[in-house]
């Protein structure tokens, strides 16, 4: 049996994830057949005290952690790259429950939200072991993530960001997500890890596994970055 | 706990675990269309539910969160007994075939059209963005949402669901509501997992972690002392009787090479013990107590390996043969190894355990080398195919119980005779003491003609006498079930520059894994369901199946042809460019005509010498001009993105309409005191309509309404033999049984009622809605009228029709496929952008149930060309055993332009000259698709799946 802990503050939610419990957002990952985390013995239920709200603030856009795939790509004032980012995934059920906080949280290399948000700048605000606290993404996905409950998503509202997903078909995982912005280029690579820049791109161990080849994952992310980068620069 | 919400409007509480999963809640309390295709994957969409007011997966969900919330499922549509027009809709258009998703799927779209009453194309695709479907395709959804859209606008639908055929029939050939569209629907309890009662045991099976291995030791003790475990079951007391697990007619042309549980394990996944308990939780639990050392062995997986010098030996067991023994056999079985048990052949099969060969064959007419040397030139390539699987939603499932001394089993099969025969023959009983009962069978595609877990189930309950209720997890659907052989096939192919093929050679290296199921007859198909095509005076097939330790193989839709076309087309469309002809000139060239002699045949029998017969109806010239006049065959497209050419193939395709000389459906239709009528098939239907066309064929014959007309099928005690639902039977086979049957009956209604009408027989015939009239007299008597009074104190009895259908003769479909896909040279990506099925069906008796299932066969083979893939680790486990990584196509995959086409031709043997449909419809995608890669960049790739990498590597870009 396991337990289910409804937080109603930031700091109990914490304070039970150090003791070992997991946030439970959406669910989507927690619940699936052979999730990561499927075993953990508690949850601590985080949607009473994450925000679900999208909003515009000065020159950004602040999704809520709680906010679904689907509320992105329902909302009116969210850009067309990112609308096409959540539409990665590809089962709208799925993106009726998949939270943007969560999937940064999962920190995959399949994840089909970070190379985007790492392209277009954007930052976290989290609450940890020091209360609130604002973060680059790049720092949080550098580090593979961490204890901090992520509140929001800021992004800064000017940028023009380009994206390809590749896998087989639209459900199976993908070998290489990557996207580009007047940043650089940023990428996830199944099974290889995840690339913040083209020099990175390069230098990554790509392998082999049921995606692809690692010499296949190789050629399509470097042929890929140069292509983005061209849309970007267009 | 109390967790409050509400459901379907109504306001429930319910005593619930808080981290319970909400579809097994939801189940557990009534609502049964909340299935389970794929044990919480969230893939499959077959758990959605419309959670305050969104769909969601109820398996990805805990009862926690129902608190306060708002809950629909698909019992929520029906309003009374009327279904919504959702529902209706559906019915209409086709898509409810094995349904085990049908009302999950009515209830998205209910919901999508609420939010949005002008729903177009691109709103539904993204609605059945969550939903597999593999029996229909989703082509027919659109039409459905449209039929909707249509009614609610104008109080009628305009769409037409599909073209009608002989317009001097009133229910053949025209669309018709599915007898059992209605129940399965709207969610009535049809399904094995329903018929479950409270209290019933479980089944589970400890599974081999090794690929191939010998027993050393069997520990049970703790696992039988444990409190709820009724038995476990080994190799050590289970019955010793050899038999195997393909559902084909006996005797089978595969051998006997398994027991129930065996000393010698050969595939990671194989049966090691089983256990029955009182729930799942100590059912694991004491799987988890048997102790099991194993000696590993070194396996084999491709052919390659099991043809290597020294390869360690599958079977190594003693070998018997019911009949036609070898001279040497005593000599042959100097050095078996009892440990390995044995394999008995009912009859020779070219087998040779020895050399990890499971059957084979070969044969064929002319010359080939004379051909090969004499032409403008030759083409040889191999081209391999890959283990795929057949994915029904509902998995393999089975309910075993005791009644009155017998053996009761409530089954998800194509087969329910061979399932009676086999599961009698494991627990050593007459067939008289098994009662199978097949339910409604929410997807099969071949591999429910197998019996994989029957036998087991069936045997757990006999040996116990407890009800035991079995179901495979996904991941034992693919590592212990059936799947496509794969094959290596090699095609030498020579031809003129006048673009006459002279000769074909066809080398059929088949991998059937550990058992034989199906080792002859599915590899076979690869040459006898293509060779037969081509008017080619010179053709020779070699076939030889091997024995590895790969998960079993077994029969999929198409058996072995969807491999042999993707291996011929492919070669003739090589043939073609050499010889700088026009493959479609090329194929029309070669192709058969009505009444070409078909000599190859002699060489093609299942085992025994074929009958030369010449070809009969034949509509695939018809369906290869139309095809290239949609496509616009020979005319270049140019894409607007550099990056991207666009290229079109094709493939012409046959299959058969069951095994003539070997299978037999029989019937029975019986006048009910009232007049209505009860028509007993032997025939199983599989969500394919096949009850459907029993219905129509009564209606037409005796001209009453469908209303008066019940179907009871695939029911062993109460229904007459027949072979089964594969081959593409059902509707030639169990349906001229059925068209027998009928005929019998007003044959008989007709004589009976001469006798009460005191008028000459001859001048007697059936007037609807259900009367017989009197040309001469005038006079007439109601069906009605007719059964009372035969059944009266002073009748002469029950007026009952037979019918029985057996043949030599082949109706034989015919058809071709054309795609356009566009491929990107820099990225390797394929996109198919049309896909064009034309078939001859004969006539199309329900005419919109087969366009659904020419878009679903389409789709699988669209699935296993471009992504489906079982792979293999180093140790033979299986690493894609989900839907995520093994890659069915869902809606996003199918094509943007998708047409299914009827030809229309008559056949002279089949019921109302109908021939079989769907299975055909899975050869045609591999080919079309292959060629129409190389005709957009040049890129030849010759095994499945044909992926991005593939084409990149084949560009020689890495
Ligand atoms: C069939 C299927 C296929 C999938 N394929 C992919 C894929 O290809 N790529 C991919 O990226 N994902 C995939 N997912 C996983 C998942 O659906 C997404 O990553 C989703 O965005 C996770 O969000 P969630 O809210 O459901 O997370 P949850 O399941 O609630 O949580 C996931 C993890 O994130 C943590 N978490 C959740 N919210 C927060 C927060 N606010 N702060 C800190 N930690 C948090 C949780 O503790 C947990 O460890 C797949 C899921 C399914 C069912
Ligand atoms: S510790 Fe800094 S983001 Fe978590």
């Amino acid at each position: 049996m396991r337990e289910i802990f409804k937080a109603s503050e930031l700091q109990e939610a914490f304070s039970l994830k150090e003791k070992g419990a997991v946030y439970f957002a959406g669910g989507s990952e927690i619940l699936r057949l052979g999730s990561s985390v499927g075993k953990v013995k508690s949850l601590i239920d985080v949607n009473s005290i994450l925000s679900h709200e999208i909003k515009k603030e000065g020159g950004f856009l602040v999704i809520g952690a709680a906010v679904t795939f689907q509320e992105i790509l329902e909302c009116g004032f969210s850009p067309e790259w990112l609308r096409k980012a959540v539409h990665l995934m590809a089962s709208q059920a799925l993106r009726n429950q998949a939270t943007i906080g969560g999937n940064i949280a999962c920190v995959r290399d399949d994840s089909y939200l970070i190379p985007s948000l790492l392209a277009s700048g954007a930052s976290l605000t989290v609450y940890g072991t020091r209360g609130l606290a604002s973060i680059p993404l790049e720092d949080y996905v550098r580090k593979g993530g961490c204890s901090c409950l992520i509140l929001s998503v800021s992004i800064p509202s000017d940028v023009k960001v380009a994206l390809k997903r590749f896998s087989r078909s639209a459900s199976s995982h993908s070998a290489l997500n990557i996207a580009a912005s007047s940043r650089g280029v940023f990428a996830c690579v199944k099974s290889s890890g995840i690339a913040l820049s083209v020099d990175e791109l390069e230098k990554l161990e790509y392998r082999d596994d049921i995606t692809g080849s690692g010499e296949y994952k190789k050629y399509l992310a470097l042929e890929e970055a140069g292509r983005l980068m061209k849309e970007v620069n267009a | 706990m109390n967790i409050s919400f509400t459901l379907n409007n109504k306001k429930v509480t319910w005593n619930l675990e808080p981290d319970q999963r909400v579809r097994e809640a939801l189940y557990a309390h009534g609502c049964v269309t909340v299935r389970d295709s794929d044990d919480g994957e969230g893939f499959t969409g077959s758990d959605i539910i419309i959670y305050n007011g969104m769909p969601r997966s109820s398996n990805l969900m805990l009862c926690f969160q129902l608190e306060g919330a708002d809950v629909r499922t698909a019992e929520s549509l029906k309003k009374g007994k009327a279904l919504n027009d959702v529902q209706e809709a559906m019915i209409k258009a086709g898509v409810v075939q094995s349904a085990y998703n049908s009302p999950t799927a009515a209830l998205i779209l209910t919901h999508l059209l609420e939010r949005k009453p002008d729903a177009a194309r691109y709103d539904v695709k993204e609605a059945l963005s969550s939903l597999f479907i593999r029996d229909a395709g989703y082509e027919h959804f659109y039409l459905a949402v449209r039929l909707v859209q249509e009614k609610r606008k104008t109080g009628m639908y305009q769409s037409a669901v599909s073209p009608t055929f002989r317009d001097n029939l009133s229910y053949i050939g025209k669309p018709m509501d599915k007898v059992d569209g209605y129940a399965l629907v709207s969610g009535d309890k049809v399904f094995v997992e329903d018929k479950v009662e409270p209290g019933s045991y479980v089944l589970k099976v400890l599974r081999s972690p090794y690929a191939m291995a010998y027993i050393r030791k069997i520990d049970t003790k703790e696992a039988e002392a444990l409190e709820g475990v009724e038995a476990v079951i080994t190799h050590e007391n289970c019955p010793d009787v050899y038999y195997m697990q393909a559902g084909q007619g006996n005797p089978e042309p595969s051998p006997y090479d398994r027991r129930l549980f065996n000393r010698k394990v050969r595939h990671v996944g194989d049966r090691v013990a089983a256990v029955v308990a009182k729930d799942e939780e100590t059912a694991l639990k004491a799987l988890s107590l048997i102790h099991v050392e194993y000696e590993p062995l070194k396996p084999v997986f491709t052919v390659e390996e099991a043809i290597a010098d020294g390869a360690s030996l599958v079977h190594n067991g003693k070998v018997s043969y019911v009949s036609g023994a070898p001279d040497n056999l005593d000599e042959y079985n100097r050095n078996a190894d009892e440990r390995d048990g044995q394999v008995i052949y009912q009859f020779p099969l070219h087998g040779d355990i020895r050399h990890n060969i499971a059957a084979g064959a070969h044969g064929g007419i002319g010359d080939v080398e004379k051909a090969f040397r004499e032409s403008d030139a030759v083409v040889e390539a191999t081209y391999q195919t890959s283990q795929v699987q057949c994915t029904p939603l509902e998995p393999h499932v089975c309910y075993s119980r005791m009644e009155n001394g017998r053996l009761v089993l409530h089954c998800s099969t194509q087969v329910p005779y061979h399932v009676r025969r086999i599961v009698a023959t494991v627990c050593r009983i007459p067939e008289n003491k098994v009662h199978v009962i097949k339910e409604r069978v929410g997807g099969g595609y071949g591999s429910k003609q197998d019996i994989l877990v029957e036998d087991l189930c069936g045997y757990a309950t006999w040996l116990t006498g407890k009800n035991i209720y079995y179901r495979n997890t996904r991941e034992e659907e693919f590592i212990a079930n059936s799947t496509r052989h794969p094959m290596r096939l090699t095609v030498k192919m020579s031809g003129n520059k006048d673009g006459r093929i002279t000769g074909i050679y066809m080398d059929v290296r088949a991998n059937t894994g550990p058992y034989g199921n199906h080792c002859l007859t599915v590899p076979m198909n690869a040459s006898s369901k293509t060779l037969p095509l081509f008017k080619v005076e010179n053709m020779y097939y070699d076939l030889t199946t091997y024995y590895t330790n790969i998960p079993p193989a077994g029969a999929y839709q198409g058996y072995g042809a969807p491999k042999g076309y993707f291996a011929i087309m492919s070669a003739m469309d090589e043939l073609a460019h050499k010889l700088g002809v026009d493959p479609l000139e090329m194929a029309l060239k070669n192709v058969v005509d009505e009444g070409y002699m078909l000599e190859i045949l002699k060489g093609l029998g299942e085992g025994r010498e074929g009958t030369v017969v010449p070809v009969g109806s034949c509509g695939v010239k018809e369906a290869l001009k139309k095809g290239a006049e949609m496509i616009r065959w020979g005319v270049r497209e140019k894409s607007p993105d550099p990056d991207w050419e666009i290229g079109k193939g094709f493939a012409m395709i046959q299959q058969g309409s069951g095994l003539p000389g070997l299978d037999q459906s029989n019937a029975q239709c019986k006048l009910l005191p009232d007049g209505s009528i009860v028509l007993l098939s032997g025939g199983a239907d599989i969500g394919t309509g096949l009850d459907t066309i029993s219905a129509k064929i009564v209606c037409e014959l005796l001209k009453v309404d469908p209303s008066r007309v019940t179907v009871v099928s695939g029911d062993t005690d109460s229904c007459l033999f027949d072979t089964g639902a594969y081959a593409s039977s059902g509707t030639y086979f169990s349906g001229n049984a059925s068209l027998n049957a009928v005929k019998d009956l007003k044959e008989k209604m007709l004589a009976e009622a001469a006798l009460q009408m005191n008028e000459d027989v001859k001048d007697l015939d059936v007037e609807a809605p259900g009367f017989i009239v009197c040309a001469k007299s005038g006079a007439r008597l109601s069906y009605e009228k007719l059964s009372h009074d035969s059944l009266a104190g002073d009748g002469r009895g029950a007026i009952i029709g037979t019918g029985t259908f057996a043949t030599g003769n082949s109706a034989i479909p015919y058809g071709a496929h054309f795609a356009q896909v566009a491929v990107n040279k820099v990225t390797g990506e394929i996109r198919v952008q049309k896909f064009y099925a034309l078939q001859d069906a004969g006539t199309p008796i329900n005419p919109e149930l087969a366009l659904c299932q020419m878009y679903g066969a389409a789709q699988k083979s669209i699935g296993h060309t471009l992504y489906e893939d079982m792979v293999l680790d180093e140790n033979g486990k299986c690493i894609s055993a989900d839907f995520t990584d093994y890659g069915v196509p869902m809606i996003e995959e199918a094509p943007e332009d998708f047409k299914a086409v009827l030809i229309d031709v008559n056949d002279q043997y089949g019921p109302f000259g109908a021939k079989s449909i769907s299975e055909i419809a899975t050869n045609g995608a591999a080919p079309a698709i292959a060629n129409a890669i190389y005709d957009a960049v040049g890129a030849r790739v010759r095994s499945w799946p044909i992926t991005p990498e593939k084409i990149l590597r084949a560009l020689g870009k890495i």
